[in-house]
């Protein structure tokens, strides 16, 4: 952020005043109206706003929620209900709650898949890459969290299975999970703190989404042409070309929202989570939230210890490589500007990786497919098992391998256009013949 | 993945999935790819359509077919594919044979989300000829769009086929499904009274009040006349004791035992569930409880019924603790209805369908205002956004 500037036009009156002794107003300016974005970012690039919004969403209604919730083992079910059934909106809330984690994931995941696509964590974006990770991150255990609060059967469950993780890290292990649960077992305890953590986190959130954005508007958005800008020719203000165009975004979000909160308000739920939490009853199957799924593939794939093979010594147990899998496969995301050695940013310039990240996108959703079925699954008479170790195996190798490795060794890039403004010119003019040519034809 | 796929609208699930990924894959390919023949495509997509389909709907009379309206509304292209395919099935599928109506709307979707995605792809294809590279990404990401919606149409089928839990229910013809659905209020009420005659003697209802049964369409006497049948346990009173009183609208359905341990003393071992969420809390809802109050029968030769169990193919086990509730004439209705067995479980499943979800009407009503306006938002705001980046050479 540079020195504050007062324009002429800001000097005079209230906000003149204000503005002079705190620069909101021109900060507001600077990076809402004024600021300059690339002419040719594509609708990929409305979904970091609509992330933002699902956010606001769900610190909204989660607060109105909090005002309502008991976090009591014998409160916090029927405390629930009675948001369903006596609370004026109460449902609506909820139902806007429960689905608007479902969406904010939705949006994040095509948010950071355009980014992988597109070169985005390149020079010199890697710290608003990696702010984005860690953002993932603390998402993903506030996710965690708000499930386990209406205390049903699966919010239970999913909760002993989770924590049940940290067992696995050696020596230390049982201690943590004694520390995560506040005792020897889920119970009380551990609702009341992750309730307090649940409200806490959203709000850490928000301070990296700042952080996230502050990096962002130092150097800029990234374009699909993946190419700097080189003259003012290639931008145009952020108002009104984008907020307008994250209006749109936004209304088109709210349309698909608004069907599964108001017509299957349930569907992206567990049946089993309506059931009171009941600690001597085990479901058939434990199956965390579809935004978790691929993680909860990985976590399952690693059926074998990792040691001396044909002896009996063990580095590392089933459970300890599963776990490691799944963290792994977060983790790895802090390091990929440093694994994808290619200085072609997009992907429409590089043939090959073009092929592999689609490949990698259909392995997350495979494995998303494994996660839903139960362990001992089969697919085509093998086990579902194998093929979710396949596509764990290419997710992985997708990182450490074929980025740093096969692809600067293999792959020609295409020339890249001269600069943005050109392109765009070309395009707009392509447009423009084809309509002549159809009106011609007509 | 049963569960997660058959929810509480379990039938309808595979194709309300497939028309969500078709409006979802086709949205972000329009959005991605946009040009004149895509956007058109967008507003007839998100606009014209539903508007159709809410116009046949309204000639075609709401109980001809509850159950198939769901697919009005959510997927107008399913719709008119349907009846494009075959005009009777569309009008009659409430009559129609199950299993058959399940394929039919299964290749449609199929077929839809093929020509809707080859559409896409198609016009994506010829308006950026010099963009070959985003068609080649869009035709891929259009198969796995494809291959994944297959898939998800296909999981709730084998996961019942696959013998985890009961006998998959048959799909009913429900008043309350789909996004007109509406409860209905005479055969709720007849559930109340199965409810109270029959299951009350086991089950409890502790989220629902007296006052609540006034959507069912009674007045406020009746409500207060109803509540004060029961004997309500309240205290402490000025001198320290619990004391029965007659019940008021305000308080809850009492519950037939006082605590868990009472109630599994009183059954053999075995809890019997609340029922206030119960349409909400099994994987097949209202489908799966007509089922199973229909569904006892002889255990075949090879299969071993427990002590105190009775078999039943739709439960997870096959085999529950619940005698069978219902038999001919349990109830005397008040209206003179036939008091089969069909009928009383047809009824409080109706009852319990409300008691579940007693928001359904209001949340299906404000759901369509809510779509219109935002659908109708989306399109002034595609039609000035266009207008605004049309000055950007």
């Amino acid at each position: 952020m540079s020195a504050p500037h007062t324009s002429p036009e800001n000097a005079k009156g209230v906000t003149g005043w204000l503005d002079s002794r705190l620069p909101v107003i021109s900060l507001m300016n600077r990076s809402l109206r004024d600021f300059p974005e690339p002419k040719n970012l594509s609708y990929m690039w409305t979904f970091g706003s609509l992330a933002g919004i699902a956010l606001v969403i769900m610190i909204v209604t989660g607060i109105l929620l909090a005002a309502q919730y008991t976090p009591h083992v014998d409160h916090a079910f029927d405390s629930v209900e009675r948001i369903m059934r006596d609370v004026n909106y109460g449902w609506l809330i909820r139902y806007i709650h429960s689905n608007g984690a479902s969406f904010f994931f939705l949006v994040v995941y095509i948010h950071m898949f355009r980014g992988l696509y597109y070169g985005s964590y390149k020079k010199p974006r890697e710290l608003v890459w990696m702010l984005g990770v860690l953002m993932f991150l603390l998402m993903m255990a506030t996710a965690f969290m708000g499930y386990v609060l209406p205390w049903g059967q699966m919010s239970f469950w999913g909760a002993t299975v989770i924590t049940n993780l940290f067992s696995a890290v050696p020596i230390v292990g049982d201690t943590i999970v004694q520390w995560l649960w506040g005792g020897f077992s889920i119970d009380n305890p551990t609702l009341n703190r992750f309730f307090a953590l649940h409200y806490l986190f959203p709000f850490v959130i928000v301070a990296v989404v700042v952080l996230h954005i502050w990096a962002l508007h130092v150097v800029g958005s990234n374009n699909p042409l993946g190419i700097d800008v080189k003259s003012a020719r290639d931008q145009v203000p952020f108002h009104p070309y984008f907020t307008y165009r994250d209006m749109l975004g936004l209304a088109v979000f709210l349309f698909f929202f608004s069907l599964f909160v108001f017509y299957a308000p349930n569907y992206l739920g567990h049946p089993d989570n309506y059931i009171p939490a009941d600690p001597l009853v085990t479901p058939p199957h434990i199956v965390p939230e579809w935004y978790f799924l691929p993680f909860y593939a990985m976590l399952r794939a690693i059926t074998f210890d990792i040691g001396i093979p044909f002896t009996s010594v063990v580095f590392i147990d089933a459970k300890l490589g599963g776990v490691l899998t799944m963290l792994g496969a977060v983790l790895i995301l802090f390091v990929l500007p440093w694994l994808d050695r290619s200085p072609v940013r997009s992907g429409r310039f590089r043939p090959l990786f073009r092929v592999c990240f689609w490949v990698f996108l259909v392995c997350c959703v495979f494995l998303g497919y494994v996660g839903a079925r139960p362990a001992d699954a089969v697919l085509l008479g093998l086990p579902l098992q194998w093929f979710g170790l396949l596509a764990t195996a290419y997710y992985f190798a997708f990182f450490v391998v074929l980025l740093p490795f096969v692809l600067p060794r293999v792959e020609k890039e295409v020339e890249l256009p001269a600069s943005i403004s050109e392109a765009f010119a070309d395009g707009v003019a392509k447009k423009k013949r084809g309509k002549g040519a159809e009106e011609a034809k007509a | 993945m049963r569960n997660r796929f058959a929810s509480r609208a379990s039938l309808t699930a595979p194709t309300f999935a497939a028309t969500v990924m078709v409006s979802l894959t086709s949205t972000v390919t329009v959005l991605t790819l946009m040009t004149k023949k895509t956007a058109t495509m967008a507003t007839v997509l998100i606009v014209v359509l539903p508007l159709r389909s809410l116009q046949s709907f309204l000639i075609q009379q709401r109980a001809v077919n509850a159950g198939r309206t769901a697919l009005l509304m959510v997927s107008p292209t399913l719709r008119s594919f349907q009846s494009f395919l075959s005009p009777q099935r569309a009008v009659n599928a409430g009559q129609a044979n199950c299993l058959f109506q399940r394929l039919t709307v299964k290749v449609t979707a199929m077929a839809a989300v093929s020509m809707v995605v080859l559409r896409a792809v198609n016009a994506a294809r010829t308006a950026f000829l010099s963009r070959k590279l985003t068609a080649t990404a869009a035709k891929i990401a259009a198969v796995s769009m494809v291959v994944l919606t297959v898939g998800v149409l296909l999981s709730p089928d084998k996961a019942y086929a696959a013998g985890e839990g009961g006998k998959k229910p048959p799909r009913q013809s429900w008043s309350f499904n789909g996004p007109f659905g509406v409860f209905d209020k005479s055969a709720a009420q007849r559930g109340l009274q199965v409810y109270r005659e029959v299951c009350a003697a086991c089950h409890s209802l502790k989220h629902v009040a007296f006052r609540n049964i006034a959507a069912l369409g009674y007045n406020p006497d009746q409500v207060k006349a109803f509540a004060a049948e029961y004997q309500i346990l309240d205290g402490p009173n000025d001198e320290g004791d619990s004391f029965e009183r007659p019940g008021l609208p305000s308080d809850k359905f009492p519950s037939p035992f006082p605590n868990d341990n009472a109630a599994r003393a009183a059954n053999g071992g075995a809890l019997p569930p609340d029922l206030s969420l119960m349409i909400k809390a099994r994987a097949g809802g209202a489908d799966y409880m007509h089922a199973l109050l229909t569904g006892y029968r002889d255990a075949p030769a090879e299969h071993e019924v427990g002590e105190g169990l009775y078999y039943n193919p739709y439960y997870s086990t096959q085999q529950l603790a619940m005698a069978p509730p219902l038999t001919l004439d349990l109830v005397e209705y008040a209206d003179g209805t036939p008091a089969t067995v069909e009928q009383m479980s047809h009824d409080v499943v109706n009852f319990l369908a409300w008691a579940a979800e007693p928001e359904m009407e209001t949340r299906k009503a404000t759901g369509l205002k809510a779509l219109l306006f935002l659908g109708a938002l989306s399109v002034v705001l595609l039609l000035a956004t266009r207008r605004v980046w049309s000055r950007v050479e």
